[in-house]
């Protein structure tokens, strides 16, 4: 379970670590402080996400929930204190850039076409050729977005970005996802498309992490809300994961 | 006036010497452009990219360096190429070889620095959004570079626009040869100081185009990157 | 902006310099079209390493004496020289350095040290002008009428009127040296103009300053009708000026161009060389007189 173990030993570094991602949660923080130009920015005593579940960070801007988000995803850094992810220390873990991926607010596409966004992200993963065509199509299937996948990824709204984000996101092969205010500033319309992308990503399981004002989304589809205040998490109980 | 009749004159009436003067002047220009290029924007997208100990001391060293005068920088690689000095063999001293080094050391650290500042203005979710999605740092540079591709025109422009218009290192690296390694500004530094100023004044004219046209693709580059 | 013009942008940038890196490429390689050394020659085989670098005073190019003679030189020989115009003391400076393949120079003393030294191969004597003192038409020194050079230095500082030196270890610059030596005068003050500049330079300096300057008259005749200045002094044989080839030691270093430097010194001081040397002229006078003993 130690980190030197991990590194000295490939044998059984693989052992301790398929133990450790059946049993361990997505996520497990204890006593993190990260403070930012000198100022604690986020602080936690204890915060354990389990795999699939769904779980909302809520709290008034500034309150550090996309900090939270980042530090999750090892954006961030450094920090006192310890973020397991699937059961090993974030730093240097591998299965961090495997299976976790975080999406920003205003999500950024590069340049080109939307498949090329998904083939790129693929490439990033090692997978090309007819696995990564297999994989796209899946993802476009699933998420009924075919009518994107020749537009210009610059040129699409805020909406289709958000969605085309996600969907690269679990194309790339992710089962944690990190949102950061998936349905801000956009029209009912997108909202609720994004909502349904949400929804079908908890209904196969996935480990969904998101932050929102949105009281409805998080009534929608979160089982447990953690609330923010000036940099503290309060850990509330579960909300029963009304759906 | 007259003078500067008889510079258009000279261009117009399409005079051999002013017209392969310029055009060796442009050849060294983007040769020794495309050697500053090739070390400078990866080493610039790696300084942002970069989180490592004494970064601060590189970017202030690259600052450091792109401010060393032309001379100065002429009379360092001639130190190397001399025939007494270390690079000797290979001839490079008074030769267009020469010349292009010199030049491309005086543009490596400009596009160098003009890469790190200008892809310090690129939106910072391309470099976590690469990050997130699990891209090593080798691909990472070549996406930055890739995304941020209009303030690299610009480092690039920058770099081709000092080494047009300095003399230091062209003189004193090519030795102002007729034929072989005369360019635009060591032929005005000499006929100036001829008081020839027809063929200087003409050869002005085309330095200003130069830089005008320079300036003019920085600008669309700029809009087009909003 | 859209994107589909933003990747037109940098692909057509990337295109437009390709093209003309070609461009300039193909004209600059090309040369220039209409030299001797286009011409034929039918009985020579090209050298080995066809380019020789003469690094030389500034007299010799600013006359245009180069110009004329080179492309003979490289019409008979198949070598291509490449000019580095420098002062005396620079250029004799490249040869120890072994920057240089050969030199052509005019400060005797120097030339021997150099010789004595070990950095010279061999030293020939090659030809020979004067030096004169040109100045103001109004010659506000009065030089006129002096006896001889150190007479005239010396009304010069005497009137402190404006004196250009080239303070570049030039020919000139060490012949003027020698002169205000001679004269027992220490040249200083404000009147005093050390200019760090080639030849033709030094007259303009002096004409837009109306001062008065020692130049080589070959130099003087190329510029003359660009200044409002006149000659002030000349004819003393202390004014004297000869000038020497030397070819740069080979054993230095196996970069010189041993064999294009010592074509150049043979071809210089041939029949054929030392008649085109006389040929030239500048406003209908001859400027270089060959001297070279056989």
């Amino acid at each position: 379970m130690h980190a030197d173990a991990v590194r000295n030993d490939a044998v059984r570094n693989d052992a301790v670590r398929n133990d450790a991602v059946r049993n361990a949660p997505a996520f497990s923080v204890s006593r993190l402080t990260f403070r930012y130009e000198r100022k604690v920015a986020v602080s936690c005593d204890s915060l354990e996400i389990h795999r699939g579940e769904t779980v909302a960070f809520t709290g008034s801007n500034g309150s550090g929930k996309t900090t939270m988000l980042k530090l999750l995803n090892g954006l961030l850094g450094p920090y006192d204190g310890r973020i397991d992810f699937l059961g090993l220390p974030l730093a240097r873990n591998p299965l961090l850039r495997d299976r976790s991926v975080f999406v920003h607010q205003h999500p950024v596409l590069f340049s080109g076409t939307v498949k090329d966004n998904f083939e790129y992200a693929l490439r990033l993963k090692r997978v090309r050729g007819a696995e990564a065509a297999k994989r796209i199509a899946m993802t476009v299937e699933r998420f009924s977005i075919g009518p994107l996948l020749e537009r210009e990824a610059g040129r699409l709204s805020g909406g289709e970005t958000q969605r085309v984000a996600v969907a690269r996101a679990v194309a790339a092969g992710a089962d944690v996802i990190l949102l950061d205010e998936p349905t801000s500033s956009m029209d009912s319309a997108s909202g609720s498309a994004i909502r349904a992308f949400l929804l079908e990503l908890r209904r196969s399981g996935t480990t969904l992490v998101f932050s929102t004002h949105d009281a409805s989304l998080v009534l929608d589809l979160a089982g447990r809300s953690v609330r923010f205040e000036s940099g503290r998490v309060v850990d509330e109980p579960s909300t029963g994961g009304t759906l | 006036m007259n003078a500067l009749g008889n510079a258009f004159s000279l261009l117009a009436g399409g005079e051999r010497e002013t017209w392969w003067t310029i055009a060796t002047s442009l050849r060294f220009s983007l040769w020794s452009t495309v050697f500053a290029v090739i070390p400078g924007v990866p080493l610039g997208a790696a300084l942002f990219l970069g989180r490592f100990k004494g970064k601060r001391v590189a970017v202030a060293m690259v600052n450091a360096i792109m401010a060393v005068p032309t001379v100065v920088v002429g009379l360092f690689v001639y130190s190397f190429i001399s025939r007494s000095g270390p690079l000797g063999s290979l001839n490079m001293l008074y030769a267009p070889a020469g010349v292009i080094a010199g030049q491309a050391l005086l543009a490596f650290p400009l596009v160098t620095a003009m890469s790190y500042t200008g892809l310090q203005k690129l939106d910072p979710r391309y470099n976590e959004t690469l990050l997130t999605l699990g891209a090593r740092p080798w691909r990472r540079m070549i996406a930055i570079i890739r995304e941020g591709r209009f303030v690299i025109v610009q480092a690039v422009l920058a770099g081709f626009g000092r080494v047009t218009g300095e003399v230091g290192v062209s003189m004193m690296l090519g030795g102002n040869i007729r034929w072989y390694t005369r360019t635009m500004t060591t032929t005005i530094a000499l006929d100036a100081g001829k008081g020839e100023f027809e063929r200087a004044l003409s050869l002005g004219i085309v330095l200003l185009g130069v830089a005008l046209s320079i300036n003019f693709l920085s600008h669309l580059a700029v809009r087009d990157a909003r | 902006m859209h994107l589909t013009t933003k990747r037109t942008f940098v692909r057509t940038a990337a295109l437009a310099a390709l093209l003309v890196l070609g461009a300039v490429q193909a004209f600059a390689m090309g040369g220039k079209e209409t030299s001797a050394s286009d011409v034929p020659a039918t009985n020579r085989p090209m050298p080995a390493n066809p380019r020789v670098r003469l690094a030389t005073t500034t007299s010799t190019e600013n006359s245009g004496l180069l110009a004329y003679l080179l492309p003979f030189f490289t019409e008979d020989t198949g070598y291509t020289v490449d000019v580095v115009a420098v002062g005396t003391g620079a250029a004799m400076k490249l040869g120890e350095n072994a920057d240089a393949d050969v030199l052509l120079v005019h400060a005797r003393a120097l030339e021997d040290a150099y010789m004595k030294a070990g950095h010279g191969g061999e030293r020939r004597d090659v030809m020979y002008n004067d030096f004169i003192v040109v100045g103001p038409k109004a010659d506000p020194a009065g030089l006129k009428g002096s006896p001889n050079s150190t007479t005239a230095f010396s009304r010069i500082a005497a009137a402190r009127a404006s004196f250009v030196s080239r303070g570049d270890k030039s020919g000139t610059n060490v012949k003027e040296l020698d002169i205000w030596k001679a004269a027992g005068i220490v040249p200083d003050g404000t009147w005093y103009k050390e200019a760090g500049q080639g030849m033709e330079q030094c007259i303009i300096m002096a004409d837009g300053m109306q001062a008065y300057t020692l130049t080589d008259r070959a130099t003087w005749v190329a510029v003359k009708d660009k200044t409002s200045l006149a000659i002030s002094y000349e004819g003393d044989a202390g004014l004297f000026n000869p000038y020497g080839v030397i070819t740069v030691n080979p054993a230095k270093n196996t970069a010189i161009n041993a064999f294009g430097g010592k074509a150049f010194l043979e071809w210089i001081t041939s029949e054929r060389g030392q008649k085109l040397i006389e040929s030239f002229k500048l406003g209908g006078q001859t400027m270089f007189f060959p001297n070279y003993k056989h």
